[in-house]
């Protein structure tokens, strides 16, 4: 990628809904406001997902535990720490999304 | 776009609440002086949800950000690097209250189904206690009660009855020791308290973070579970707790005492709302406060239980702040805290006895000066009975309170407050006329008149910033009452005084503006008074500060003899009239003995403020203030930093810095005539306050603070007489120096609360060898 396309692409996810997991696997879903050289990444009205400690006594049968979540607000994810980055869409507007623009002009 | 308007929204507020002295709105003072923090986040968005998915593009990202050069970066251009100072970093140990040690887990290990001696419920209770009051005093609950681990186990999940409260959740409910039985109708009865305390507070006015903690970290306070079931479960621990033979009795009575203090506190908090009794409310607060002297002398049975407390639960708490330790307050400090509770809850319900206007401002005047002051939820009460749902102290309207000032001041018996005019409907006739015009300037002054209330219930710096507002706000109501004033005189066909030796215009009463002006008066002193009880200002700003507290006094004598000479014109009239009656009578005489009773008390105030001010000129001249260096300013740019609020003040005029400077330093004076005049003001200023001390409750208008009133005017005549033998000290050692010598005595300025009344600083003066 061109610096300008990276920029462009980076710019075009401003203000969208990421979920980023970190090292320790969790997760932190918030709207992305700000990422610098290093890969830190700020998010605002940010909410943290944990998977939940294993039950004790559990028996064979499996069972669905929903992630533990709680509300932290603006918050910065050092690149570092940094495992996967998602980008939330929604299935109705996935054929106009963008891609990295590789094919498209840049006047 | 919504996620940015609101994070706007916030910072809006947030300047707002920080900048009180600067712009000043007149069209809606109250909305924007109380403005608070509205700090609740939306709910949790659902990971799993039909027509959203979520796209791995960890690859792409990364990349893209290494294009940039170090220090570049990309932006919303509506963020600020401002903002994202207050970003909390993820996996910084410092920062992130969900970080996790190397082989740390998220939950403490602790086991609820272990046995607890009698001992150890005792101490987790008394550490309960002090954690229910560090919250009380302003620390957040994740910092206090809800490090409970046996706190957490009953708020999460949040249950829908009593039966999901069991803390070890393996057994059955008939189960349950009594030890921990005694636990849990104590902590459910703690958590219910505080959902109605917090609850009061959330209703009224106060300053979130700095007097209060209302947030609740995403917990419901058991609003599910009803009080009476909780209550319920108390009394039915208590047969329990004395059928039982298993526990000593010494350990029984301290834990029978605290679960009847814990009923006590949340019968009181539950009732303490209801404003029809007052003597109930007194009665719950003295019910408790009999309770306390057992709790302490049963504190030293507890035996501490550290472990089950846990700051690592914040992490489990919604949260926009680090994670922060656990708050230690000391048993004695909690213990003090909540007998003072008690004491200032059940004297704050005696406002709900109605005496007359000037009584309740009065009351709530030294009810707040109290020291310490008066907590935050007893404060909240207090504006919830004077306010609660715009009825004043649970009785009356707002015009009543407003009629009755304005008849006790400056319209009494008078036609304008003629309850009968509401009656006429032809609108030519003069009554509808005066009805209508009074309507209007209610609906005007009513919100400025309940925000004093309202202001004066705030914590001290804030009751000083806002008044620096309301002031602003009376200046503009004073003129827009002008204008009624002009109005109302044809309809209410009011002669005019004609003397060509005072004045060849005739003058008007103009009685509404006349009343704007006298409240606005009485805050301006009031403002400056407040900056000498929280030390706003310096030493050698004092002779100045304590020259305009004269200068308002003064006009204040000078406004209420203007006032005076119409009310005794107007009796004289209505005496001649067929129709004057007792009641009118009874009427001018409360509004003539309210005005001599403010003229003493303004006569005296104007006098020992004269007298200070004269003595710091003078210990300033013997080089006795401190100065601090100011390098960075002038002493022009700082007096009109220090007077801003009065700028906007047309009537009384600012005096400019020059005038100001002659005026307190006298410098044609010798210093000897300086101090003989204010020994003279001191003298008149005793005599005043004595005067003032020998009223009755009725004729000096604190009827429900007596006591207090006469305390603080006794305060008031201690500083007079202090400053009295300070002249007299400084004068004799001026006396006896020599010509050019230097005077052998030093000058020390009390702290607040080291002199006799913090509106009074009267130096200390003692001679040196």
């Amino acid at each position: 990628m061109e610096k300008s396309q990276s920029e462009d692409y980076l710019k075009a996810l401003l203000n969208e809904n990421l979920r980023i997991t970190t090292l320790d696997s969790r997760m932190f879903l918030g709207l992305f406001k700000c990422a610098d050289s290093d890969c830190n990444i700020i998010l605002a009205q940010t909410f943290e997902y944990r998977i939940p400690p294993p039950p004790k006594n559990v028996g064979k049968d499996s069972v669905t535990l929903d992630m533990t979540s709680r509300y932290l607000g603006l918050v910065v994810v050092p690149g570092e720490y940094i495992k996967k980055i998602e980008v939330e869409e929604f299935t109705s507007q996935m054929k106009k999304r963008r891609k990295p623009r590789h094919d498209i002009d840049i006047k | 776009m919504s996620s940015y308007s609101l994070v706007i929204d916030n910072v809006v507020q947030q300047s707002a609440d920080v900048n009180i002295e600067g712009g000043v709105d007149p069209n809606n003072p109250s909305a924007t002086t109380f403005a608070t923090w509205n700090s609740e986040p939306p709910p949790a968005p659902r990971l799993k949800s039909n027509g959203v998915v979520a796209t791995d593009i960890t690859e792409q990202f990364i990349n893209a950000t290494q294009q940039f050069e170090v220090g570049e970066l990309i932006k919303d251009p509506f963020f600020t690097l401002f903002e994202a100072v207050g970003a909390l970093e993820i996996m910084d140990p410092k920062m992130d209250s969900g970080y996790l040690e190397p082989g740390e887990t998220m939950e403490d290990d602790y086991d609820f189904s272990q046995p607890l001696l009698p001992e150890e419920i005792i101490g987790i209770i008394d550490q309960l206690i002090c954690h229910e009051i560090a919250w009380h005093k302003g620390h957040p609950l994740g910092q206090t009660i809800f490090t409970s681990l046996y706190i957490d186990r009953l708020l999460d999940p949040c249950p829908t009855n009593l039966s999901e409260t069991f803390f070890d959740r393996s057994e059955s409910c008939s189960d349950e020791t009594l030890n921990h039985q005694v636990l849990r109708a104590y902590c459910l009865g703690l958590v219910k308290t505080c959902c109605f305390v917090n609850e009061r507070i959330k209703a009224e006015h106060f300053y979130e973070e700095e007097d209060f903690v209302t947030h609740t970290f995403h917990r419901s306070l058991l609003e599910n579970i009803h009080v009476d079931d909780v209550l319920q479960l108390l009394l039915d621990t208590l047969e329990r707790l004395s059928s039982t033979t298993n526990i000593s009795g010494e350990l029984k009575a301290a834990l029978r005492c605290r679960l009847e203090f814990r009923e006590a506190f949340l019968k009181t908090a539950e009732e303490a709302e209801t404003r029809t009794s007052m003597q109930n409310i007194k009665d719950r607060w003295l019910a408790l406060q009999i309770l306390l002297p057992d709790l302490k002398s049963s504190t030293s049975l507890g035996k501490p239980f550290p472990t089950s407390f846990s700051a690592k639960l914040q992490r489990k708490l919604a949260s926009t702040v680090p994670p922060r330790p656990i708050v230690e307050l000391s048993w004695d400090t909690a213990y003090e805290h909540l007998e003072r509770l008690c004491r200032d809850g059940s004297v704050a319900a005696e406002v709900l006895k109605y005496y007359d206007s000037h009584s309740l401002m009065t009351f709530v005047l030294l009810f707040q000066a109290r020291k310490p002051q008066p907590s935050v939820y007893i404060r909240t009460l207090l504006q919830h009975y004077i306010f609660g749902d715009m009825v004043i102290l649970g009785s009356m309207s707002v015009r009543q309170v407003l009629d009755d000032d304005l008849a006790s001041t400056v319209l009494p018996a008078h036609k304008l407050l003629d309850r009968n005019n509401d009656e006429i409907e032809h609108p030519s006739d003069p009554r509808f006329n005066m009805a209508n015009q009074m309507e209007v300037f209610r609906a005007r002054a009513a919100g400025s008149y309940l925000d004093i209330l309202r202001t004066i219930c705030q914590n001290r710096c804030r009751i000083r910033r806002t008044l620096c507002r309301l002031v602003a706000d009376w200046e503009v109501l004073q003129l827009d009452a002008e204008e009624l004033d002009v109005d109302l005189r044809k309809f209410a066909s009011e002669k005019p005084i004609k003397d060509r030796e005072i004045s060849s215009e005739p003058i008007y009463s103009f009685p509404l503006s006349s009343w704007a002006y006298l409240y606005k008066l009485r805050q301006m002193e009031w403002l400056v008074q407040m900056g000498f009880e929280l030390e706003v200002y310096q030493p050698d700003e004092l002779a100045s500060m304590y020259w305009y507290v004269q200068y308002l006094a003064r006009t204040r004598t000078r406004h209420l003899e203007r006032i005076r000479g119409f009310d005794v014109r107007n009796f004289n009239d209505a005496r001649r009239r067929p129709d004057f009656s007792d009641e009118k009578q009874m009427e001018f005489m409360n509004a003539l003995s309210f005005v001599n009773h403010s003229t003493m008390e303004a006569t005296a105030t104007y006098n020992l403020a004269d007298a200070l001010s004269c003595v710091f000129t003078i210990l300033g001249r013997l080089s006795l203030i401190p100065i601090p260096p100011r390098p960075y300013s002038t002493d022009l740019q700082r007096y009109e930093v220090r007077m801003k609020p009065f700028q906007l003040i047309g009537l009384p005029e600012l005096i400019p810095f020059e005038e100001l400077s002659k005026v307190v330093a006298q410098p044609e004076g010798s210093s000897i005539d300086i101090l003989e005049y204010a020994s003279e003001s001191v003298t008149a200023a005793k005599k005043g306050f004595e005067q003032i001390s020998k009223l009755s409750p009725k004729d000096a208008y604190c009827q429900g603070s007596y006591d207090s009133w006469l305390k603080n005017t006794k305060d008031c005549l201690k500083a007079a007489i202090f400053t009295g033998i300070t002249i007299a000290t400084v004068r004799k050692a001026i006396e006896s120096t020599p010509r050019n010598g230097q005077v052998k005595i030093k000058a020390e300025i009390p702290a607040t609360g080291k002199g006799y009344h913090d509106w009074w600083v009267v130096p200390k003066v003692v001679a040196i060898p």
